[in-house]
């Protein structure tokens, strides 16, 4: 739990200090940091989705394969 | 939990129903959500301006996801969003010269404000009219809107220069044709125009504009519901970055909220989208025209709480009124997704 409150401390000085001191790599960072979360967002869901609906085709068709 | 850069302290599951509310109407509509996430971001206390920047923020964000998806279901026609975009830009430009204008006269406030109420208050009363008017002459909810022979108008345009030189092409002429959207042939300048007016309009209102441009491309270039909502995803991603690009230069980010939003938004998305294979094009736009609508009556009424001191418990009305709107919808569009994928395959399934 200390860790956890100690990472977020460290977070919480960088996001204040970097966005003060260096506002056009700031703005840079903020673009590329949400971009590149969106793009691993979207590969994750693909993932997830193309999981859950092999998971759920493969459990019909053993289930039809029963019938 | 303390967001260090706008320094405030918010609760993080309000951030997470906020992303998840802006996810699933961005898919759906094919709108970033730019005035739901800052009046959400006003109720919880967040200061104006960081409410502004985190908003177009998560408006770039989610925008990207959302366009990725429908780039995924075959809906976003990149040749239509790249001609829009090249008349985005001069036009947020001219918006923003008019913008400085009406900030020395001191009027900008409530003029943006009557713009938003009388334009959403139109777009809504339109769309919801078109609905029930295709529908009690169809009697369908299909692709079909009141104004297509003034589409078919729109693509017929003659507009001269007739050809232009562009430099490695050569002579090239000026009418395309869009295949994806259906469109045999359009001069480029209807595309490039209504980018113009898209961008001057969301300069102006400071949104994303996808408000405006998912109803112009249905109602009046012609194309298909769920292309214009892909397509116009397309534009706001330009829209939302240069937005995101000049507030975090002025520190009015907040990237840790803005990333939380984010990440609950990319699961709302994948509702929204989905929704958009199953759901019939018209329902989509009736409930597009109610959303509009209720965004009309809240600005309405922020404007009433600003102009009459005993009325400032309007604001927090409006807020709420707005988010509860979103959220329903929300709730409606899970229902009918659910509902329409027991009952049948999606469309392109049925065509394959």
């Amino acid at each position: 739990m200390d860790i956890l409150r100690g990472m977020y401390e460290a977070l919480t000085e960088f996001l204040q200090e970097f966005s003060s001191q260096y506002p056009l790599l700031w703005a840079l960072l903020v673009m590329a940091m949400v971009a590149s979360t969106a793009l691993s967002l979207y590969a994750l869901w693909e993932l997830v989705l193309r999981w859950a609906i092999s998971a759920w085709a493969g459990s019909r068709s053993r289930a039809s394969g029963r019938g | 939990m303390l967001f260090p850069n706008a320094g405030v302290t918010v609760d993080p599951v309000l951030l997470v129903l906020l992303g998840l509310i802006v996810g699933t109407l961005g898919g759906f509509f094919g709108v970033g959500g730019g005035f739901l996430i800052t009046g959400g971001l006003l109720v919880f206390g967040v200061p104006p301006i960081f409410a502004v920047g985190t908003g177009l923020t998560l408006v770039m964000g989610s925008s990207i996801i959302n366009m990725l998806k429908h780039k995924g279901l075959g809906h976003v026609d990149f040749r239509l969003g790249l001609l829009m975009v090249c008349g985005t830009v001069p036009g947020e430009i001219l918006a923003e010269r008019l913008n400085v204008a009406l900030l020395e006269a001191g009027i900008i406030g409530p003029v943006i404000r009557y713009v938003y109420v009388i334009f959403l208050g139109a777009l809504g009363s339109f769309i919801v009219y078109d609905y029930f008017k295709v529908r009690r002459s169809s009697g369908a909810a299909g692709d079909a809107v009141s104004t297509a022979s003034l589409a078919r108008k729109v693509q017929a345009l003659q507009i001269p220069p007739h050809a232009i030189w562009l430099p490695g092409r050569g002579i090239t002429p000026t009418r395309v044709a869009l295949p994806l959207s259906g469109i045999q042939s359009i001069s480029v300048f209807v595309p490039f125009s209504i980018g113009f007016g898209v961008g001057f309009m969301a300069g102006l209102l400071g949104a994303g504009g996808g408000f405006i441009l998912m109803p112009l491309l249905v109602y009046v270039v012609g194309v298909p519901t769920v292309m214009a909502i892909g397509t116009d995803l397309f534009q706001i991603i330009i829209t939302g970055s240069v937005g995101t690009f000049i507030y975090a230069l002025g520190n009015h980010v907040d990237l840790l909220m803005a990333i939380i939003m984010l990440a609950a938004a990319s699961a709302g998305a994948q509702v929204g989208a989905t929704a958009t294979r199953f759901v019939e094009p018209g329902r989509i736009r009736g409930l597009f025209g109610v959303t509009v609508l209720s965004g009309g009556v809240a600005v309405a009424l922020k404007e009433l709480s600003e102009s009459v001191s005993r009325l400032h418990f309007l604001d927090t009305v409006a807020a709420v009124l707005l988010l509860g709107v979103s959220g329903a919808i929300c709730l409606v569009i899970a229902g009918l997704l659910l509902r329409a994928a027991r009952k049948k395959p999606a469309p392109d399934e049925v065509s394959a």
